[in-house]
Order: C-alpha cells, then structure tokens, then sequence
C-alpha cells in the first residue's frame, strides 16, 4: 500500500500557545482540561480578584494541581488583588504553599507582593496581572529583568502592537481570547470605589460601568440641560452606558497565533462548567485545526454555533482590530438568548443498554428536546424518551437539584458528557 | 494631562520655574504603547537638556527607556489608583524614584500605617478633580453614534455629565482626547481643613489638580494653599485659620461643584 506522505504545511508555525481557562471551583478546573484547557487559573481564600467567585483551599489546590499534572496540564493561582496596608497579612505563607504544591505560576499585579514572592517562594513562577496595563515592548522588557516569566497584556493593544511586542521582548506572553472584558483600562477604574464603596482592585467591583447613565451638559452660564437618559418607562435609546461588548477571538486564531502569543486566555471564573467547557472545547478545536492545515484554515460554523450557547452579551473582537465602535459599548442593548440550558452531566453509560445515567444541573422533563456534548466537538441531539430515578421508577420530569437519574441515549456517551435543554424545540413538562 | 506644551514652553516653563527657586516636574504618566515608547527615545535627551527636575510616569516601559538609553532622569512614580501600600511604593523607590503619589482612595487610617514605612517621599492630591476612570474607548464619538448626533464632542473645558437616574444631583464629568475618555468624580476634593493631619502622617507633598477650573482662580487656590503651608510651618494653624482658608477656597471654586474630603475621612471597613 501506498504510504501517504504527511502533510507539511506551506508556512512555519510559531509554538502553539496555551488554552488557558479559569478554574472558578474544582470541578470547573478538572471539566476545563477535561474539555481541552491547557492550563487553569484559579484563586486562593484571600488575595484574588473574584472574592465572589469558587475559591480554593490548600487542599483542593493540592487535588487540582495533581488532576492537572496528570493530565499535561498547569495551574496558576491568582493573588492579584492590589493590596492596602494589612490586606496582605500571610501572604509570605501563601505563596510557600502554592511552591510546596508544585503549582506552575502565581498571577500578581501589585509589585511589593511580587518582591514578597520572590523572596518567600523563589523557585515559584510569576506572571503580571493584567491590572498593570502593560502596553508595551520597554514595559516587557522591565518585568523580564525582574525575574517575571510572563506577562499578562492590557487589553488596549492591537495584534500590530503585539507581533512589535513579541519581536522585542524576551518575555512569554499571554492574552485575551475570550469573555467579558473591562471598559477601562485595567486597574485604572475606581467608579465602583466611589460610587458604592467596593473597591474595584480588591474583588469588589460592582461594575457601575453597566449601569445606564442620563447625559447632559452645562451652558456658559453652568445652566444644566439633558441630553439624553434613561426614560420613566426604561427606555435605554439614549441612556449613556459603558458596557462593553465580550471578546471573542474565533475568527482570528491564525492571527493570534502569528503574533507570537504563548498563552491564549478565556475570561470567567465566576462563569459555569457549561460555559466553560463549551469554550474550552471549541477552542481545542479550533486551534488544533489550525495547527493541523494551516493552508485551509477555516472557522466552522458549529464552532460558532457552540459559542452562541454560552454568549450573555453581543461578541467584538475588543482591540486587536483597531479601536472598538459603539456597538461594543452599549453592548446591553444586544444581549442574546442562547436557545439551550444546562441542564445535567453524564455520570455513567452502559453500552449494554444504551442507558445513561445523569446528574441533573436544572429541570426538564420526557418529550424535550437535549442536546449532549462531550470533548472534541461530540455532539447530538435526541428527545427524552422516558426517565427514571436512581430507585429506578418511572418520572415524568426531574426537578430537584442534583438529582441522579436515567434515560436511553440515542448514541454513546461518557463520563463528564454534559446536558443541554434545547428551547422551543418540543414540550417541557417541568 | 488635558493640556499639554510644546518644547519651547517646556524649556521656557522649567527656566522659569527655576529663575523663581522653585521645581519643575514634567508628567509622562499616560499608559504607553510602543509607537510612544519610541517618541520616549528622542524626548528624554531633550528633558536632560532642559533641566527638568523630575518625570512623572506610571509606566515602567519609561524606566526601562532610562536604563537602555543612559538618559536617566529623577523619577516621581505615579500610577495613580495601584498606589495603596508601601510595599508597592518602595518597590519602585529600589528602582529608582525619588518620590510616588498616593492613590486618592487611601483613607486617613491606612496612610498612618503607609506612610511611615517609605523609603521614598510620598505626594498626594490635596485639591481639584478626582479621575476616576480612564479608558482608551471613545467614550463621547460612540455616544454620539449610538444617539444620532454624529459629531458630539466634550473636552475638559466643556464636559459632558453623567448622572444615575435615581441620584441626579451628582453629576460625573466625562470628557474625551486623543487619548480616550476621562470621568471624574461628582466631587472635587479640598483637603485644605485636614492640611495638619497630613503634616502629623508626614506627608508634605501635595498636588493641585486645575482641572475645570480659569487660571486666575487656581492660582487664587494654590496661593491659599502656599499659606496655609506657611502657616504650618511656623507653628501659626489654628482651626480658624483653616476654616478662613476653607471658606475662601470655597469662594474661588466653581459654585456649581462641590467640594468634599473624598476618600481621607473614611472608615477602611466602609470599603468592601
């Protein structure tokens, strides 16, 4: 038999960079490298940006970095608060721990805390948080003298700027891929400081930036006239709001990629398992394709169709192509519905049978419409043809949270396959 | 900065300045990208030759300039919000700045804890307009797109002003410049009454922002606050003379916005 010779792509491709997705709780971590992240971020007790968000104890750090390892994966763990006097009470500690856990790199904005790490945990990589706003090839260059293995960038630059970046850096450098994003720069908005006493730099932003405004303006004699604003009845047509649009970067992987990136990075560690394998598989896919035939490189459209199912907001492509219009400012007024719930993970299939077992996340009922999906870009979609609990007795609909239960699959399914209720595609009697 | 000079005034402002004995700091505290870094290259050979005593920068893309360049020039580190503790401060102090100012979001308690651990200078705002957010959308042009008036524009001599609907009489002044778009607080700050607490922190560097505000009644302002200084020095405060100094600062501020302590008497607990 012929031997084909393998494809050899027209042009050289720069290392392939890092999905990097955020790891809100531990399961969210292990779905996300379940589902093709290559690396996770996620956050102690204390000194993070997301106090509202999962956060980890020592020991579910310890379990999360041996899933990760053990599946070629990394951890990062965020201290990326920007600290006041006595915020940082331990911290020396904290970062010996995450040395003596093995996990792959802390995420620090605030440059005292950096000397802290360095000092405590010296074997312990650090990256630059975002909050910095690093915006250029001199700044690089100064956190790489520092001893920083890698920057995380504003999100203010143009893919020109970063390929500059890259060429006159010595530095790894990662940056946004996808998600909701800060209308200001990074580190720069003190709206929620002011306006509600959360501080913004400490995991307390109440995103002020989201709310609608009225606008006016003042005559030579300072007489106030409105312009425009929320009217009685919540007409936003000319309410002044700030609320940018979410990235995403689908469309430009090959782009990234050229620029020399070392690490792409989703955006949500307060988001859901459903968004975040959703993104990570599409991602996976994506990006993988691209490496394997660069030369026909295209997006496919139930990669974007998959996005959909998670998007909250209308998507822009932020600043990598040239600064973003008003429509990926007064994003609120394009929300989407995604047409899907989550609705449950697959626990365990039985081949014999065809019977799936499922943990259920939200209610539906026999005769809906479900779609599942699995790593790899695994999808289906069947009608519930009849349900049973964990005592196995006959249901009508599973309405409790966490219930187990069984149903036929119409193809084979795995551990960790997630669940989808498709809308207006059949009845529900939940 | 909302204004900005050309070199000529730069050289002839730091002359001045320096005929009179007095100090001249020349700001680079925008956030800078690369095509400004190279601008950076052939400015600070200029800024060595004018004599300035000190830049301004919040980006460490300037002190690296600096270093590869071998035009290093006194530093004040200024990133403006990111500058609430000490540790954060002398980092910067190792690198080389003679001096930092404080965020404007640090109260009275926790500048008592900051301030004595320095090993650099610490300035803060003490009067004027409080940014309160920055970005590089145009927040003013898009406005104006999304409402049909295409053209709109508000720079710093005629804001606009946002207002939430259920607190109409604080109005946020928004403003747009080649380098995007400002909001301030409601509030100006005037910590003219607190002048002695900052002396007993140890804090003796004070800026004055002009922001909205003539030239005549800003240099009325900064005069008050060169004697309520004097007065500190020489022993001479009293809660009168504060409170004379207060109601004449008063008088010079514009009437339509008001005047506040912002952050300094808060209770750090307050801040979630």
């Amino acid at each position: 038999m012929m031997k084909l010779a393998p494809k050899v792509p027209m042009m050289k491709l720069a290392p392939k960079p890092e999905i990097l997705c955020p790891g809100g709780s531990l399961e969210k971590l292990k779905i996300a490298i379940h589902y093709g992240a290559d690396a996770c971020y996620i956050a102690g007790m204390n000194y993070g940006l997301r106090t509202r968000a999962g956060n980890f104890s020592l020991e579910d750090m310890q379990e999360a970095v041996r899933f990760a390892h053990q599946h070629q994966a990394k951890v990062y763990v965020v201290a990326n608060m920007v600290p006041h006097e006595g915020d940082a009470v331990g911290i020396e500690d904290f970062f010996r721990s995450l040395e003596d856990l093995g996990v792959d790199a802390v995420l620090i904005s605030d440059p005292g805390l950096i000397r802290v790490c360095q000092q405590a945990a010296p074997k312990l990589a650090i990256h630059l948080s975002t909050q910095t706003s690093t915006l250029n090839y001199a700044a690089l260059n100064f956190w790489a003298d520092q001893g920083l293995e890698r920057v995380v960038l504003g999100r203010e630059l143009s893919l020109a700027e970063i390929r500059e970046m890259k060429a006159r850096s010595k530095i790894q450098l990662e940056a946004f891929l996808h998600g909701a994003m800060c209308v200001s720069y990074s580190g720069r908005c003190v709206l929620s400081n002011h306006i509600c006493y959360r501080d913004a730099n400490r995991g307390g932003c109440a995103q002020p930036c989201r709310w609608f405004y009225d606008v006016g303006l003042e005559d030579e004699n300072h007489r106030y006239r409105e312009l425009g604003g929320l009217g009685p009845d919540g007409d936003t047509a000319t309410a002044f709001s700030m609320s940018a649009a979410d990235l995403c970067m689908l469309d430009h992987i090959p782009d990234l990629v050229e620029a020399g990136l070392d690490s792409l990075k989703v955006e949500g560690r307060m988001k859901s398992i459903h968004y975040v394998s959703t993104v990570a598989n599409v991602y996976r896919a994506a990006l993988d394709a691209y490496y394997e035939d660069p030369d026909h490189y295209q997006v496919k459209p139930e990669w974007r169709a998959e996005l959909q199912k998670t998007a909250q907001r209308v998507l822009s492509t932020g600043f990598y192509e040239g600064q973003p219009g008003p429509e990926a400012q007064f994003a609120q007024q394009g929300q989407v519905d995604p047409g899907v719930t989550f609705v449950g993970q697959v626990l365990d299939y039985d081949p014999d049978t065809g019977v799936a077992t499922l943990e259920q996340r939200n209610k539906f009922a026999r005769g809906d419409s479900l779609e599942f999906y699995g790593p790899g870009m695994r999808i289906f979609r069947q009608t519930v043809a009849w349900l049973e609990n964990a005592e196995g007795d006959p249901i009508e609909a599973c309405p409790h949270p966490l219930m187990t239960l069984r149903l036929p699959v119409d193809q084979p399914v795995q551990p960790h396959d997630l669940v989808r209720l498709v809308h207006d595609a059949g009845p529900s009697h939940a | 900065m909302p204004t900005s000079f050309s070199r000529a005034d730069q050289a002839r402002l730091v002359a001045l300045a320096h005929d009179r004995g007095k100090k001249a700091v020349i700001a680079v505290n925008g956030l800078l990208h690369n095509a400004q870094i190279e601008a950076l290259r052939a400015y600070l050979p200029f800024l060595q030759e004018i004599q300035v005593d000190a830049v301004q920068t919040g980006d460490p893309g300037l002190i690296q300039v600096m270093r590869d360049s071998g035009n290093q020039l006194p530093l004040i580190w200024d990133t403006q919000t990111l500058n609430t503790s000490a540790g954060s401060l002398n980092f910067w102090a190792e690198q080389g700045a003679i001096g930092a100012v404080l965020s404007n979001e640090v109260p009275a308690a926790e500048l008592a804890m900051l301030v004595p651990q320095l090993t650099i200078p610490a300035c803060l705002q003490v009067y004027g307009a409080i940014g309160l957010q920055h970005s590089l959308r145009p927040y003013v042009s898009n406005y104006g797109r999304h409402t049909g008036r295409a053209g709109l524009t508000a720079g710093p001599n005629h804001p606009l002003y946002l207002s939430e609907p259920t607190k109409p009489e604080a109005r946020y002044p928004l403003y747009e410049d080649a380098s995007g778009a400002h909001i301030f607080h409601a509030e100006d700050l005037n910590l003219l009454p607190v002048l002695d607490q900052l002396v007993q922190l140890g804090i003796y560097s004070w800026s004055l922002n002009s922001l909205f505000l003539e030239s005549d009644p800003y240099v009325a302002i900064v005069a008050l606050y060169r004697q309520a200084a004097t007065a500190l020095e020489q022993g001479q405060w009293t809660r009168a003379l504060a409170d004379q100094f207060a109601r004449q600062v008063q008088d010079l501020h514009p009437a339509q916005r008001p005047l506040g302590l912002g952050f300094f008497p808060l209770d750090p607990q307050r801040i979630s």
